[in-house]
């Protein structure tokens, strides 16, 4: 039972291999609650921009580009009216 | 934010990627046939990494560790993420008990262990307070250094007249099975799936698209290295006293003896040890504090330096008693952890599939 709380020594991995990735799990777990509450106190953008969905993400970018590419279109309209 | 440039990842990722297999050697196991088995883990171990990075190039925007709760939830995500820097604290601790057994035990055997790690973990600290682009242009300065100095080594290997290419032969005489024993999955875990700490260095490139090039790049020159350096040290020592050293790379380095005045080399193969495992220890704790700082939402990365590496000098100091043990767990325990083997084969490749189909799909409906 002593072993179990020294689950990365050597001696432990080599009589209790398991003991490491149980430990993992239980402290993974854990900290997820950190995660999540501090997911809900985050400034604003922060924790949105974390949780955004990566394909979200690529659309903005593609509708950004359109975007400029209609910007400069219009000024170089602009330049040749002037 | 902090910048590096393609050049400075490069370098990076080599002295990183060679790291501290240059010390205890890399699939020894396979005997002679050792560098075949590291151009086949090399092989192998490319692709692994070049799965990392399709993974944040299929997630723009995002570290390697929010792309977790981002394609699989919070509820499963968050966990998977946080045994990230779990995992590389752990790793972190094993390099440092490496120092702690080498160091003592080749160039300061009076010094006790403790004061050689406080150091070292003083200047990491230092190195992890100024930023990664302070460590990316010291790489760029070192690596050349390290290059030249191997180089010469070589030279004088050669000049000792110590190099017998006969042990390398015959050519798998024992089969494919030793060599298939090494690869999977030692072979491919080492250097390889441990380039999963880089994953959280790429959002620092100001080139993000070179990253996927650069990290293939800097792993094949890597595999390539080692491939080199395992037949030398086979040559030299033939296959048995190979296997069994703890040591191989620095024996190498100690069996130069150029007309009985060059010798005594081993001091400066020590120290470029000790950088590459400085650097590698380096490259896991910001890997960590960088997940910390992106899984609990903080706007600075420093304040959890002083506590991480408070925890990887406990977790070397404690780790093993002796080098023996300490190998053994590499032996026999790490290739078969399912932490090893689940954060850097299975989840990457879930999350690569994962993230590939909803690429498909936004870039269809778009």
């Amino acid at each position: 039972m002593r072993d179990y709380i020294w689950p990365w020594q050597s001696n432990v991995m080599l009589k209790h291999p398991w003991a490491l990735p149980i430990l993992f799990l239980i402290l993974s777990v854990i900290l997820s609650f950190v995660t999540w509450s501090r997911s809900k106190h985050a400034p604003q953008g922060q924790g949105q921009e974390q949780q955004q969905q990566p394909h979200d993400m690529q659309q903005e970018q593609r509708e950004g580009n359109s975007q400029e590419s209609m910007d400069t279109s219009e000024n170089e309209e602009l330049k040749t009216m002037l | 934010m902090e910048i590096i440039s393609r050049h400075q990842l490069l370098t990076i990722s080599i002295i990183y990627q060679i790291g501290t297999t240059i010390i205890f050697g890399f699939a020894a196991g396979a005997g002679r046939d050792s560098w075949l088995a590291v151009l086949i883990s090399t092989f192998f171990g490319t692709a692994v990494v070049w799965i990392y990075t399709r993974i944040t190039h299929f997630n723009p925007g995002l570290t390697y560790i929010e792309c977790y709760p981002a394609q699989f939830g919070k509820v499963l995500g968050t966990p998977i993420a946080w045994m990230h820097p779990l995992l590389f604290l752990y790793i972190s601790g094993r390099i440092v008990a490496d120092i702690k057994n080498l160091v003592p035990t080749t160039i300061l055997p009076g010094t006790p262990p403790w004061v050689i790690l406080l150091f070292f973990m003083l200047v990491i600290s230092y190195g992890l307070y100024s930023g990664i682009e302070v460590m990316g242009k010291l790489t760029e300065i070192i690596l050349p250094i390290i290059l030249l100095i191997y180089l010469l080594e070589v030279i004088l290997i050669f000049s000792s007249g110590v190099v017998h290419f006969d042990n390398l032969a015959p050519l798998l005489d024992k089969g494919w099975g030793r060599i298939w024993e090494v690869v999977w999955p030692l072979g491919i875990i080492q250097s390889f799936g441990e380039s999963l700490a880089l994953a959280l260095v790429w959002t620092s490139m100001n080139e993000r698209k070179s990253v996927g090039r650069t990290m293939i790049i800097s792993s094949l020159f890597a595999g390539v290295f080692i491939s080199f350096t395992d037949a030398l040290a086979v040559s030299v020592f033939g296959e048995e006293i190979f296997k069994r050293a703890t040591y191989p790379m620095y024996a190498l380095i100690q069996a130069i003896s150029v007309s009985d005045f060059i010798t005594q080399l081993d001091a400066t193969g020590v120290i470029y040890f000790c950088f590459m495992a400085f650097l590698k220890t380096y490259i896991y704790l910001f890997a960590t504090i960088r997940s910390l700082q992106k899984l609990t939402y903080s706007k600075s990365s420093r304040i959890y330096i002083f506590p991480v590496v408070i925890i990887a000098l406990f977790l070397g100091l404690t780790m093993a008693p002796n080098v023996v043990e300490h190998i053994a767990v590499v032996q026999k325990v790490i290739p078969y952890n399912p932490i090893y083997l689940s954060l850097m084969f299975v989840f990457p490749i879930l999350l690569f599939v994962v993230s590939w189909i909803r690429n498909k799909i936004s870039t269809a409906t778009s």
